[in-house]
């Protein structure tokens, strides 16, 4: 399928932060450790910094996707819902460790308008706050985003897709 | 099936031919034979995920909705090329009742071609899981066919 390109984020920012602000919450894949992929449901909050996006989940670290991070880093994520306006996205995962990253991360999440942001201090595996050993911080970059959805279709429009330079 | 039925579309993650994962929407149709769960989506041939699976068949699927009931699904992709399946599988979606439903005709205007293509999934683990599960401490409900898929 042919496809509307762009390397200038500012087209796609306002309808994708939309989206994830509607939407929440993402299928996460990667790959596990016999090259089989695996989802599972993420929440992630997004920033355009330096005219790109950055992802940034708080996630509980000791877990079978630092496994299957460590061995590749690469995801890809779907954001959808019943309007069938998609997210996809395709980055590379890192662990933010440093404890002024992990305080920055959970403040942007209490500081975030709900439904997307929410005061983590909520699940109880975190009410160490965010230098507790359970709380861990994965960033996303992405190197590819499209936006597609059924009006899309029904229009015969291609997706809008963009790529960093 | 109460939640499939409801939510009808899953995100389906495949490996790519560098190794990655990618991930696309997709409205697969289930059936239970002999108490083994088989999925089948209906797709057109030539495609990405065609190329993906030729090199890895395993896939994994995860159901979402804003009601927060999850399924996740991992399993193993084979293409049902035999024509009276493909006329079988083309009838269970036209049979079933819409949104999980739906007339195959409406995209494959030409009839059952070559390009209507069956994607079988026999999965080696299911797993039920929800919001309300996560706040009463409950463990997810993982199931295991006796003889999953190689």
């Amino acid at each position: 399928m042919t496809t509307r390109m762009t390397n200038d984020f500012s087209e796609l920012e306002t309808e994708f932060l939309k989206r994830v602000a509607r939407i929440v919450w993402c299928t996460l894949a990667t790959v596990d450790r016999q090259d089989r992929p695996r989802t599972r449901i993420a929440h992630p909050i997004w920033a355009v910094e330096d005219g790109v996006p950055v992802g940034y989940w708080s996630t509980v670290p000791h877990s079978h996707k630092r496994k299957h991070l460590a061995r590749n880093p690469n995801v890809s994520m779907t954001y959808w819902d019943q309007v069938h306006e998609q997210i996809y996205i395709q980055a590379e995962a890192d662990w933010l460790d440093t404890p002024g990253d992990r305080e920055r991360i959970w403040e942007l999440y209490k500081q975030t308008p709900e439904p997307l942001g929410y005061d983590l201090a909520v699940w109880g595996f975190w009410k160490a706050g965010p230098q507790g050993k359970n709380f861990g911080v994965l960033r996303f970059k992405p190197s590819r985003v499209e936006l597609y959805g059924i009006a899309d279709l029904i229009a015969q429009r291609p997706p809008l897709v963009w790529k960093p330079n | 099936m109460r939640r499939i039925s409801r939510i009808v579309w899953c995100t389906v993650a495949t490996i790519d031919e560098k190794g990655n994962p990618r991930t696309r929407i997709l409205h697969p149709i289930w059936e239970v034979f002999d108490g083994k769960l088989v999925g089948y989506i209906a797709t057109g041939r030539h495609s990405l995920k065609e190329k993906h699976l030729a090199k890895n068949p395993w896939v994994s699927l995860s159901y979402w909705d804003q009601k927060h009931e999850q399924v996740y699904v991992e399993a193993k992709a084979t293409w049902s090329d035999a024509p009276e399946e493909k006329q079988r599988i083309w009838d269970l979606f036209k049979e079933t009742p819409p949104p999980l439903g739906y007339d195959p005709g409406m995209i494959w205007r030409e009839g059952l071609t070559e390009e209507f293509g069956v994607l079988r999934l026999d999965p080696w683990r299911v797993e039920l899981w929800s919001l309300e599960a996560l706040g009463n401490r409950q463990p997810p409900q993982v199931w295991r066919p006796e003889v999953a898929p190689v």
